[in-house]
């Protein structure tokens, strides 16, 4: 804790943290209906191989895809 | 009659999230008592069915799309808040479904569902997953509401969760109060309003207030004046309904997080990681996509062939014997060539039709599909196509028409609609006897570097297609405009085996849509086309009138004298800068029934009586020679220039046919046709000239 927050598209594979909050309120809006508030746990699971979709799991509860800049969104603890 | 005419009937809506396995139990409560129908303005499927309940009792049942909340943001995803703000006939009772294993999250809508003041069961689906444990006396307890376990694959639970429609739909359990707890502004702005909105809960005032800018049913006066005085409160949608999400959450997670215990993981968690390190990896994962690709591409291509072999030589049988036992005539044309030539169209695509979507809905069902689309997102949204896009575009190679009925599930309204303007490109296998029957003329036998010339000449005319459907789709992405924002956000669901009844009802109710849905347009054109083929106004046809009516034997004209022959003739100084006679203009205008019918109509030209004797017809083809030049036709030059025609033209009335009934509109299979068919033109023309 302490060091600059990041974002969610800066973990690394098989990297856990916590949501903080959310940049974007229409990705937030939808992101929070899907399950993903924040103080939810999440962890990325995989990077495919452009790095352009971003594979995490929530809660270690179900997965999720991502689009980089959709993840860039998501704010989380620092290290 | 027992059973009360339908606007009595009772509306049950069953409603939850994508993957709660709502269209499982759909199917099981419903069986073969289910139509599909659209939503109007979108083409998302509206599928309804007769639930009974009991001898004297039965009611519609409604299974409205998957969705997340009741803050939609796509055009599509109106369609569920439509449903309960816009539609005059209001739900009697709405059974909701959570799949266990992920209760946490998909509870949301239930709470807003419930404040909307309708009557709500929960139906708790997949409870005989292994390692989920729940109470559902607590759930039953907080919420206020029947908690029926069950599971629509096996049918547990389905008994008592009819019973508890039955109890239901006598004794209603909505309250007045909401379980959502207002913002001091959210309330004064609704009881602003009041009775203006007509919707009797606050929360669907509320709501109203959210969406009012694209709900239909207000008039104009409400509306500016919902705009006017939400901007003067400053009233903060985006931030309300945040608020609004996040106290839900926080109200039922801890009584979520008490009553369900789950096995670390259990329901399917493990294996499904265990799976998704290979599916998933980043090579090896696209390896296996195209694999898959692969095997449906074959099936489509192959293992129809038996079938449409059938289908095509039955009715060919059933021609043959209505000629042997009706004397001949026109009317016996009509029924032969007219009619049954156009069923035929019809019931030749239902092999390829149900051979797909089988194998995609298996993708589907298990959950492969979900990631698959994750898989291309990136590459695919570079050229404004979707993950799905793939499937269409490999399925293309079969044929275009299940391909395009695949696209279905494409969320993105501009995705799909590229998707499906530019799969048509893609070689179908109806080219392959053109491509076969002419490239012999345009490239001789021999071989470059080891390779078959004419092989290579071949994968060239298939690799052209592809390049156009991409640059197409580029193009495409460029013009349409969309007000949709595009999103990837997508759950990828756990390995689940697929379940048999659920592919049934979708290869079922695919077929059904195809035959009544484009089957109609097809057979017009049909009939058409046979009209044109086999009369004329030339004087071989010279029958007094009313005479031409009467079914005695009347001699058809050969084909140059028919109308098709003269619009051939007709367009001959159009084509000719192509290289094109009129033989092939007549052979352009009669593939428009199916691209195939080139080498039948060859035939024709050259009087050949079996169609099936394809080195006849090259003979022919190759000796003929343009009457006053005395050159032969079949140049390399006219060869490449109609090779290339055939691979970009839009010459398949049963893909507009197609097309037509998935946009909704005449106005995308006539551009669609516009494109294509300049386009070929345009190529063909520099090739021609090129070449000669």
């Amino acid at each position: 804790m302490g060091s600059a927050l990041r974002n969610a598209s800066e973990l690394h594979p098989n990297e856990t943290s916590h949501i903080i909050r959310f940049e974007d309120m229409i990705i937030a809006g939808k992101l929070m209906a899907m399950g993903i508030l924040p103080h939810a746990q999440i962890e990325m699971v995989r990077r495919n191989a452009l790095g352009q979709t971003l594979i995490y799991r929530i809660n270690s509860r179900f997965k999720i895809a991502l689009r980089k800049d959709e993840a860039q969104t998501i704010i989380i603890q620092g290290l | 009659m027992s059973i009360p005419p339908k606007a009595e009937q009772k509306l049950v809506i069953l409603a939850g999230n994508p993957n709660s396995g709502k269209s499982t139990l759909f199917n099981q409560l419903t069986g073969l008592n289910q139509r599909v129908g659209n939503y109007p303005g979108v083409t998302v499927d509206r599928k309804t069915g007769t639930l009974h309940l009991s001898a004297e009792q039965e009611v519609t049942l409604l299974d409205l799309p998957g969705a997340y909340s009741m803050y939609p943001s796509s055009k599509d995803e109106r369609i569920v808040v439509r449903q309960f703000l816009e539609e005059k006939k209001q739900p009697d009772l709405i059974v909701y479904v959570a799949d266990v294993s992920q209760l946490e999250k998909q509870i949301l809508m239930l709470t807003q569902l419930k404040d909307l003041g309708y009557p709500v069961i929960l139906a708790l689906n997949m409870v005989d997953m292994p390692g989920v444990t729940i109470h559902a006396d607590q759930l039953e307890e907080h919420f206020k509401i029947p908690v029926v376990p069950i599971s629509g694959k096996t049918g547990i639970g389905v008994m008592a969760l009819k019973l508890q429609i039955v109890h239901l739909l006598s004794h209603p359990n909505n309250t007045e109060d909401s379980y959502y707890k207002f913002s001091l502004q959210e309330k004064q702005l609704t009881e602003y309003f009041g009775d203006k909105i007509p919707f009797p809960s606050a929360y669907g005032k509320l709501l109203t207030l959210h969406h009012f800018e694209w709900l239909d049913h207000l008039g104009e006066e409400l509306k500016s004046e919902i705009r006017s005085k939400t901007i003067g409160e400053r009233f903060n949608s985006i931030q309300s309904q945040i608020s609004e999400t996040l106290s839900r959450y926080s109200r039922f997670t801890p009584i979520i997080r008490k009553a369900l215990h789950l096995d670390e993981g259990g329901a399917g968690m493990k294996i499904t990681d265990r799976i998704d390190q290979w599916v998933m990896h980043p090579v090896l994962g696209v390896i296996f996509f195209f694999l898959i690709m692969l095997l449906i591409f074959q099936a489509i291509f192959a293992w129809a062939a038996g079938p449409m072999d059938f289908i095509e030589s039955t009715m060919g049988q059933l021609g043959a014997l209505i000629r042997g036992t009706v004397p001949a005539g026109w009317i016996t044309d009509l029924v032969c060539d007219g009619l049954l030539a156009g069923l035929t169209g019809i019931l030749v695509f239902i092999p390829q039709i149900a051979i797909l979507f089988f194998l995609i809905g298996i993708l589907e069902e298990i959950g492969y599909m979900a990631r698959a689309v994750s898989m291309f997102d990136v590459m695919m949204r570079r050229i404004g196509l979707n993950g799905r896009s793939i499937v269409a575009l490999v399925s293309g190679g079969a044929c275009a028409i299940p391909a395009i009925m695949s696209t279905r599930n494409i969320s993105n309204w501009k995705e799909r609609l590229i998707t499906i303007m530019v799969t048509p490109f893609i070689s179908c296998s109806a080219r392959i006897p053109v491509y076969a029957i002419l490239i012999g003329f345009a490239v001789p036998q021999g071989r470059i570097l080891g390779f078959e010339q004419q092989g290579l000449a071949l994968m060239g005319l298939y690799g052209i297609g592809i390049v156009a459907a991409l640059v197409a789709a580029y193009v495409l992405k460029q013009i349409i405009k969309s007000e949709d924002r595009s999103f990837l956000m997508m759950e990828l669901p756990i390995y689940r085996p697929p379940v048999p009844k659920n592919l049934f009802f979708l290869v079922f109710e695919k077929t059904k849509s195809f035959v009544l849905g484009a089957g109609k347009i097809i057979l017009i054109i049909s009939l058409v086309l046979w009209f044109l083929a086999s009369f004329g106004p030339g004087p071989s046809t010279s029958n007094p009138a009313g005479e031409s009516l009467s079914t005695e034997t009347r001699q058809r004209p050969p084909l140059e004298e028919s109308y098709a022959g003269i619009l051939g003739k007709t367009i001959e100084p159009v084509i000719r800068p192509l290289g094109f006679d009129w033989k092939i203009g007549i052979a352009l205008i009669c593939s428009f029934a199916a691209r195939e019918v080139f080498v039948g109509t060859m035939a024709t030209i050259y009087s050949i009586d079996d169609d099936s004797d394809v080195t006849s017809i090259r003979t022919h083809m190759a000796q003929d020679r343009n009457p006053k030049t005395g050159l032969l036709i079949y140049t390399a030059a006219t060869t490449w220039s109609l090779l290339i025609f055939y691979v970009f033209a839009m010459q398949c009335m049963s893909t507009l046919a197609i097309v037509k009934r998935e946009t909704k509109s005449w106005k995308w299979p006539i551009i669609q046709f516009v494109m294509m068919t300049s386009l070929a033109y345009l190529g063909s023309f520099v090739v021609y000239q090129l070449l000669s």
